[in-house]
Formats: structure tokens, sequence, C-alpha cells
């Protein structure tokens, strides 16, 4: 017989966050929701309730000093969740006001119970603890003071949670964070002009919660966490002989990638303004669709219908996201996160079924990450590609690179090692007229073409000419051809 | 005033009141309509923030009604009773009135700061009678 205890989850009510609290709220636990001013405790506080609050689940939302409850109802009523009907038939507020903390620490513990006795709430918020916490001084006292009032509200089985004004230091050495089941930290960084709300489960007993930082954001519709990416995964052992090839639409580039791009792989293409990067992930898509494969394309630079006329076969890609084959996304607000991103991407991936994904263009989506992001750019776009890739979607991200001849680099950002290959596009002079070149500069595990090939963009699209095995230097900006010396040389 | 609330305001007076008119049941009457009203929102934005309303609203009333008493510092926990006691020494007629404004101009006033229809309904908990029609919001063009 399995005698162990099963303990029930509530749903938060907030997207995102049950997964990252590792399934929900485990019922008749003793939270803290702690953070700065403004970091939205009140309102997750609220949101909760109002998700979970019923006639067999009444709650009971105490105030204490903190912000006074005249304004705050004034503002939480703002929300979409904030449900007027509920009010008094299932949720109750009372407020305790300064002249309890007057009282001292017994009185207010007093005050709480009866009204949990006369009330019987399954859910019990207490706004702010930071309030009473301090009317002691003496940390025996306060520690006595959380313990019986964890007791008393867990022995009505009430799910209790208390919101206070705490920084991450002040949780050393302080009982409350010792004696809570859950801590909630809400924390606001602020980066230049920028400011990104995080949400951390430091602690969750009884189950696991997704550890990190997650972006939080704030609507009319109230909170949303978007749960941190986890690291991705190693590779899968699936040897690349057996992957199925995603073809590209560009007859010459399949011929070089020896029959396309493995299915799964992420693709940087690489190469300076107006070298045809849109161009050449729009007919990898355009060719996906063709052969019965949905595809994404997030753009971060211009709105979709922009993007889609100046596309150079506007009409057909018109025409496929009418037909539900082609999902564009566009991608734009300043204070974005990688994992909010990702969120996006995901969704669109799901409601088109999707093979395929284009990221046009990297140098945009750091643009649109919020500063604090931008600083660690290699980790979220690590994290990214590999939850990308988890998506059993093959992918192609476009990056800008301005031309440098005194060097062969393939990323301006060093992260040209997180993806499976790399298509580099240039120019070249020759003969006095400017010339596009394509390498494979790097397809993990096939043997793909090493030369450098012309290539034209034509009303079709990209067509790969003739690889310059007659020239060298292609690279160094002066090629010359072999055999014929550089004049002035002997 | 709003006229609907003024409604609202003489219908629970005379709840309060019972049927018979003279200046000590009316007096009554105010009293306890007043320590209700003032009990119950206590509970959900606490005693200061109610004296503070109720307060104003008496300020706000004493244009009219010069002989309403102002609290010495803001009103005190025996505001009510201060009230009945003024209102006992007019005619029925003008006491009622006097009471309508400071009542209707305290659930005004809390309709503008927590919504007409989170006070509709409690109001309706304390006098499920009468309090069902939520007032609208927005000030009226009397209050100076």
């Amino acid at each position: 017989m399995n005698q162990r205890v099963e303990i029930k989850r509530l749903p938060s009510g907030v997207p995102g966050l049950d997964a990252v609290l590792g399934g929900g709220l485990p019922e008749f636990s003793f939270n803290l929701i702690a953070g700065s001013p403004g970091a939205g405790k009140t309102t997750l506080a609220h949101q909760i309730m109002f998700a979970n609050a019923s006639a067999e689940r009444p709650a009971l939302f105490i105030t204490i000093l903190g912000e006074p409850p005249i304004k705050m109802l004034r503002y939480q009523q703002q929300y979409s969740f904030f449900d007027t009907a509920k009010v008094s038939e299932s949720v109750r507020f009372l407020h305790l006001g300064a002249d309890a903390l007057d009282r001292g620490l017994e009185q207010i513990l007093a005050g709480i119970v009866a009204e949990v006795e006369a009330t019987r709430p399954a859910l019990v918020f207490v706004d702010s603890f930071r309030s009473v916490a301090r009317r002691s001084s003496d940390e025996i006292e306060l520690q006595s003071f959380v313990q019986r009032l964890s007791l008393q509200l867990t022995s009505w089985e009430a799910t209790t949670f208390l919101i206070g004004e705490y920084e991450e230091p002040e949780a050393a050495g302080n009982p409350l964070f010792t004696i809570a089941d859950g801590i909630l930290w809400l924390s606001q960084q602020t980066s230049r002009n920028s400011i990104v709300r995080k949400l951390q489960v430091s602690k969750m007993r009884g189950q696991g919660q997704v550890p990190g930082l997650h972006t939080m954001k704030m609507s009319d519709d109230g909170i949303r966490i978007y749960p941190r990416l986890p690291n991705p995964p190693e590779h899968t052992a699936v040897a690349v002989d057996h992957r199925e090839r995603r073809k590209t639409g560009i007859a010459g580039l399949d011929q070089m990638l020896a029959g396309g791009i493995p299915s799964g792989y992420s693709v940087m293409v690489l190469g300076p303004s107006g070298s045809g990067k849109t161009v050449l992930t729009t007919q990898f898509i355009r060719e996906g669709i063709e052969r019965g494969e949905p595809g994404v394309i997030a753009v971060f630079e211009k709105r979709p219908d922009e993007y889609l006329t100046t596309a150079p076969d506007h009409p057909q890609l018109t025409q496929l996201v009418s037909s539900g084959m082609l999902k564009v996304l566009y991608i734009r607000p300043l204070d974005l996160s990688v994992d909010e991103t990702m969120e996006a991407i995901s969704a669109a991936v799901r409601e088109v079924g999707a093979k395929r994904v284009a990221i046009d263009s990297l140098s945009g989506f750091e643009l649109a990450l919020a500063p604090s992001f931008r600083d660690d750019f290699r980790e979220s776009l690590y994290r990214m590609i590999g939850g990308l890739v988890g998506l059993d979607v093959t992918v192609m991200m476009t990056c800008e690179l301005v031309e440098s001849y005194t060097e062969l680099r393939f990323s301006p950002h060093g992260i040209s090692f997180l993806t499976d290959g790399i298509i580099l596009q240039r120019y070249v002079e020759i003969a006095g007229v400017l010339r596009k070149l394509l390498l494979v500069a790097k397809m993990r595990g096939i043997d793909h073409g090493k030369e450098l090939r012309l290539y034209d963009i034509g009303p079709h699209g990209i067509e790969v000419g003739e690889a310059l095995a007659e020239y060298e230097g292609l690279l160094s900006g002066t090629p010359r051809r072999i055999g014929h010396p550089i004049e002035g040389e002997s | 005033m709003k006229p609907e609330l003024a409604e609202i305001a003489r219908r629970v007076l005379g709840r309060e009141a019972g049927e018979s008119a003279s200046p000590e049941r009316v007096a009554i009457g105010a009293a306890n309509a007043c320590e209700q009203l003032t009990q119950h929102f206590s509970r959900l934005i606490g005693r200061t923030g109610m004296r503070l309303l109720f307060d104003r609203s008496v300020l706000l009333a004493r244009h009219e009604y010069p002989w309403l008493p102002r609290g010495a510092n803001g009103l005190d926990d025996d505001a009510c009773s201060a009230l009945a006691d003024a209102l006992a020494q007019h005619d029925p007629g003008t006491a009622t009135a006097a009471f309508v404004a400071v009542w209707a101009t305290v659930v005004e006033l809390l309709g503008r700061f927590i919504g007409d229809a989170l006070v509709a309904r409690l109001l309706t908990e304390l006098w499920p009678e009468i309090s069902h029609h939520a007032p609208s919001s927005g000030r009226t063009e009397d209050e100076p």
C-alpha cells in the first residue's frame, strides 16, 4: 500500500509560472513573495488569489500598512484578472491598519487567527508582512511569531502568502526565509534606459522548481512569466549521414552541401549588407514549403508586410502566408528577453507545424534585446538555438558582417561556434567588377564543398555559378589569376 | 450629489429609522446607518481611510448645513454619534436632508476610488433590499 502523501498543486493563474514552480503552488504551503518596491509583489498575489478563489476555496487578503488599501484596490482593478463579482463572495479584504501594529505581534497574530477562524479561508495573503516583521527587533520573538502563524494557518489548511519588501542579502539569517516553504523573489534590473523584471523561485519545498532568473512582464492582463530556457542538451547521437537533408532551393548550394542541410541543424548565413542573406533564407523557407514543410520567419528589423513586399518573390510569399504554410513573425520591442523571443517563435512553430525557421537577423535580434540581455548575448543565443533545435526544426539565421580583408571573421559576436553550419557571402572585385562569392565554411559532420563560388541574385533568387578555381587570394580582397603575376611583380 | 445615491441614502435611513419620523428616530437611524457604513468599509480600506472620506463628506455638506459637526482633528471614532447628536437638534426633514448629503457623498467618493461596482456590491451586503443599483461614476457638477 502506498501511504505517501500526495501534495495537491494549485494553478497559480500566472502564465508561465506553474512551469517554473515545478507544477503549481503546493496546497497548504507557507510562502513568501519578496522583492523591492514596484517589483509586482501585490499584483502577483492578487493574480494568484483571483485565479484560485471560489466559494469552496475562499480567500482572505489582509493588508497591514504598506500600500494604502484604497489605492491598492483602485489600481488592482485595472487588471483584467480582478473580478469584482468575487469580492465579498469568495474574496475578502481585511485591513488591520497601523493600530494593530501598535498592539504588538501577539495582537496581530490574534487578529489574523480570529479572522481565519471566522471565515475559514483556503488562501491567506498578508501584505505587507515586512511592516509586521519590523515590529520586532528580537529575532527569537519574530521566529516564534512566524512559526506560530505558519502552524495556525497550516492547521486551518490555508495556503499562505506573506508579501514583503526584502532585498536578497536580507534573506541570510532571517527566520522567515527559513520557515517559509516557498520563496518567490521579484526583482528589477535597470540597464541604461531599460528595465527588465525577473522572478526567481529560490525555494519550493517538495517539488523541483526551474532554477534561475525568469523574465517577467506586466500588462493589462497582469503578470506573465517567460521561463528561462535551459541549456541545450548535447547533440543527439543520430549520425549525420542518417539525417534527412533539407534542400535550400538553390541547386548550386545544395550541391556544395552534398544534398542539403542536415535536418535539425542550425546554420548561420553571414555576409555584408546587400549580399543577399535574406534572399537565401526566404528561398530556404519557400523550398521547404514546396516540399510540404511549413516555415516560420522571425523578423526584427522590418514589419511583416514590408518584409514580404521587399522579398524578391513577394507575391508567392504573401500567398504562402495566406495558405497558412508560412508565418512571418515580427518581434520588435526593445526590452525583449531571449525567453520571450523563444516563446513567440515556439508558438508560431506549433501554429503552422513548422519544420524550418529563419531568423532575420541576429543583428536585429540583438538590438531588440534589453541591454541587460545584450551583455550575455552569446549565452542567450546558445540557449535559443538549443531551444529551437529542440523543436525539431532546421534553423537558418542571418548575420551582417562588416567586410574585413585582413582577417576571416565568421561573426561579429564570436558566436559562430554555436551553430552547426556557416555559409559565408562576400564581395570581391574581379576585373573591375564587384561580384558576389559564396562559401560553405562549416557544415558539421558532412563532406561539403570547400570551393568559393560566384553567385548572382536574379528574379528567382540566388543562382550559384562556377567555382573560381583559377583565382587565389579571393578572401584577401586582392585576388589574382593563378599564373598571372600582379603587375610589377617578377 | 448624485440623485440616485441620495435616493439610496433616504431608503437606508428609512430602514434604520423606521416609520416614525421623530427627530430622535432620525438621529438613531442616521447613527446606525453611519456606523454600519464606516465599519463595513473600514475592513476594506482601513479606519483611517474611511474617517478621512467621511470628514471630507461632512466638510462638503457643511456648505449647505453649516451646523454639521466638524471633527477637531479629522473625525474621531465617535463621528457617527456626533453626527446623530447634531441631526437630533433639527426637524426631521432638515435632518434627513443633511444626513443624505453626507452619506451620499461618502458613497460617491468611495465609488470614485475603488469603483462603483465594488461599492454597490458591498452596500448590497449591508442593505440587500435597497442597494441593488450601481451608481455611475464621475464627478458631479455641484461639488466645489
